[in-house]
């Protein structure tokens, strides 16, 4: 029992300079990835203001530096040193998915990494391990190098999207406000007129009150038509500014099998009107297909609000049309048996 | 960049055909000819073996209890003359008679297309792997018909599904439910060839139709009759027969097009094979000259940088290819249509008889004690 209690406060406790968490407590711990002992920040700035010393733990001595200190995010002190080893060697290993041809070889790397990492972190050659490391971070630096550039660059490209969503949302809260408050304006405008009229028109009241709400629905339909062209107009300023980044993207499927599909259709679709508002109208294109369900389905706003588009789902028989065509299952199998 | 080597190394490539192989219809339920009748007797072979071990055990009890009897008749009791299982063709046409069936009750449900085609498609898979000697198909077929309407997304409760069927317990359903699926061994989606058949009916538009119309007297509601009776014929014809095992999907829809306008699909095929993929090839060779990078999988492809007269040489024998493809494409359909068409009808009286052999096979207990019955009753 006792045990724990010292424990407790020994955790709480700088063992340098013996401060109390529970006398300051915003003190604050911070260790070094040299050796991961323990101090609080101002020992910390005691001792390593003036220049690298060594670590004021009895019979550790490395030489510690003041920027390599950082706080501590893992209670395990274990944990907190495998992950920066991990930050290392993948630094150095950072080769993605993409470089590879197949997904075995990737796993492979990982599975090296990973070794690497357990070695390093928990091994018996960890030093050998690390200067192995070093070696090879020589040796390969150009790559390692062109390939960081790479993935900052696409971690910007995510950034700069972000931003830019960022900024269009606050300028559509403007804009929003800015209608509300013209149309706080505009109701109390609209009460003093109806009083006046009340007051000096030889009409019914009934049927000024009738006019003003007719007049007043009118605004509001117009107010929402006016807010959705604005949205849509953002929109599609923020996708004709980021469609380019997109639209370089291969578009292969996803093969559960070895090898990417086949994006040779055997098959060539008819255009196929894509916008809702055509499909609505109904008039059949003498281009498209033509096919009665069809143009019934296309309309169907049930179907539509669900995310059904007329263009997949002919996609989609197409494939399914042609999916075997090709298999002659009597020579196929025969072959197979023999 | 020497990065991954991505650039070098090709990756292999799947084709639309490739992805029908990967599927369990073609792996395990796709056969030859002679494969699937092989399968069948095989079926039979195995159900006679089951149905002699079940009368053997009820004969041998009886022969313990009525020894003088036996000792009395010895040919009418022998255990060969008694013994009469259902031959091949006899199971083959009662089966034939039950698929027959399948469709009554499926209409009889109001059931969609898919419905009773997924399962017939069971029914008769069922039947590859056991034999009515093991399982009287009656109660089979409704067990299928329940687990491929739950599988089509026309679900029924099984009570009131059990309600409408004559003498039908739940229980008889659900206890075969596992049985079945064992027998499918789970694998339960089922290409049909009606979703083929629309997309021909619409690919046959974009090819006949348009630009301009190829043929002078065949437009859209000419296509769209073509696509009716092309349905029927599936109905009729395709269904209940053994086509699905044979033939892929679209080769079956080709086949019901076929059939009921030669022309129109020939010259469908015509285009589609000798015309449009030649043209198709001709426009990626002119690619790849531009642009030497694009990596293209096609065996007759990577000659990059010969001369123009060697691509028209190359072209010459790509048209040959193409007119062989089209020459198996349409061998392989007339013999789907011959197949399909060669299933014959059993006559009510013929399942009649079949029927009350395959009871007596199934419950040679009964027969047993009829024949003894009749056999005492004689001495006295």
């Amino acid at each position: 029992m006792t045990e724990v209690i010292l424990e407790d406060r020994s955790r709480d406790m700088c063992p340098i300079c013996k401060t109390d968490k529970y006398l300051s407590p915003n003190m604050n711990f911070l260790i070094n990835p040299e050796c991961y002992h323990k101090m609080c920040e101002s020992c910390v700035d005691r001792i390593f203001s003036l220049g690298p010393a060594p670590c004021p733990y009895p019979g550790c001595g490395k030489i510690l530096r003041k920027n390599r200190f950082k706080q501590q995010v893992f209670d395990d002190l274990q944990i907190e040193r495998e992950i920066d080893i991990r930050k290392k060697v993948l630094s150095v290993h950072n080769k993605l998915q993409e470089d590879f041809d197949l997904i075995s070889e990737h796993n492979k790397y990982l599975e090296m990494i990973e070794n690497l990492v357990y070695g390093i972190s928990s091994g018996d050659n960890a030093h050998d391990l690390e200067i192995e490391l070093a070696k090879f971070e020589q040796e390969n630096k150009v790559q390692i190098l062109e390939r960081n550039m790479r993935e900052s660059e696409r971690s910007n490209d995510m950034a700069k999207f972000q931003d830019a969503m960022e900024r269009l949302r606050q300028e559509k809260l403007k804009i929003e406000r800015k209608m509300e408050l013209e149309d706080e304006e505009f109701t109390k405008q609209q009460k003093q007129e109806l009083l006046n009229k009340l007051a000096h028109s030889s009409l019914n009241s009934d049927e000024l009150i009738q006019q003003q709400m007719n007049q007043a629905l009118k605004r509001k339909s117009q107010r929402k038509k006016i807010l959705q062209e604005l949205q849509s107009e953002m929109e599609d300023k923020l996708r004709t500014s980021f469609s380019s980044a997109k639209e370089e993207a291969p578009k292969t499927p996803f093969t559960p099998f070895k090898g990417d599909r086949d994006l040779h259709k055997l098959y060539r679709l008819l255009p196929i009107p894509m916008d809702i508002d055509t499909l609505m109208a109904g008039n059949s294109d003498p281009d498209s297909y033509s096919d009665a369900n069809l143009t019934l389905l296309a309309k169907n706003k049930e179907y539509l609000a669900a995310g059904w588009r007329l263009h997949t789902a002919v996609e989609r028989v197409m494939d399914e049309t042609f999916m075997g065509l090709g298999c002659i299952v009597d020579k196929e199998k025969s072959i197979s048996i023999h | 960049m020497s990065l991954g080597g991505s650039e070098t190394a090709k990756k292999p490539y799947v084709s639309i055909d490739d992805l029908y192989r990967k599927s369990t219809q073609f792996q395990m339920w796709s056969f030859t000819k002679s494969a699937l009748e092989e399968t069948k007797k095989k079926a039979n072979e195995n159900g006679t073996k089951v149905a002699k071990q079940r009368l053997l055990n009820e004969y041998n009890n009886l022969k313990e209890s009525n020894r003088t009897l036996f000792e009395q008749y010895p040919q009418e009791l022998n255990i060969d003359t008694i013994f009469d299982p259902l031959t091949f063709e006899e199971e083959q046409k009662y089966l034939h008679f039950y698929c027959e069936k399948i469709i009554t009750t499926a209409d009889f449900f109001n059931m969609a297309t898919q419905v009773k085609a997924t399962a017939m498609s069971f029914f008769k898979k069922f039947y590859l792997v056991n034999s009515v000697m093991e399982y009287h198909p009656k109660n089979i077929l409704y067990t299928c018909l329940f687990l491929a309407a739950k599988l089509e997304y026309y679900f029924i409760s099984i009570e009131s599904y059990c309600k409408i069927l004559p003498k039908t317990e739940p229980k008889d359903i659900l206890d075969l439910e596992f049985i079945v699926l064992l027998s499918l061994k789970f694998t339960l989606l089922v290409y049909h060839p009606f979703r083929p058949l629309y997309g021909f009916f619409l690919d046959f538009q974009a090819v006949l139709l348009h630009p301009s119309p190829l043929m002078y007297d065949v437009n859209v509601d000419k296509l769209g009759h073509l696509y009716n009776q092309a349905k029927e014929w599936l109905n009729k014809y395709a269904i209940i027969s053994y086509v699905g095992f044979m033939f892929t999907p679209p080769q079956i829809a080709l086949a019901a097009m076929y059939d009921i306008d030669k022309r129109i699909t020939n010259k469908y095929l015509q285009r589609k094979y000798l015309r449009e993929q030649l043209d198709a090839i001709k426009e990626e060779q002119d690619e790849k000259k531009g642009q030497d990078e694009q990596k293209h999988q096609d065996e007759q492809k990577h000659q990059d940088e010969q001369k123009d007269e060697e691509v028209t040489d190359d072209n010459q024998s790509l048209e040959s290819q193409q007119r062989t493809q089209y020459e198996t494409i349409v061998r392989t359909i007339v013999k789907c249509i011959r197949i399909a068409k060669a299933e014959t009808q059993t006559s009510l009286q013929e399942s009649k008889d079949i029927d009350r052999k395959c009871f007596f096979t199934l419950n040679p207990a009964k027969m047993m004690n009829k024949k003894i019955k009749k056999l005492s009753s004689g001495t006295e």
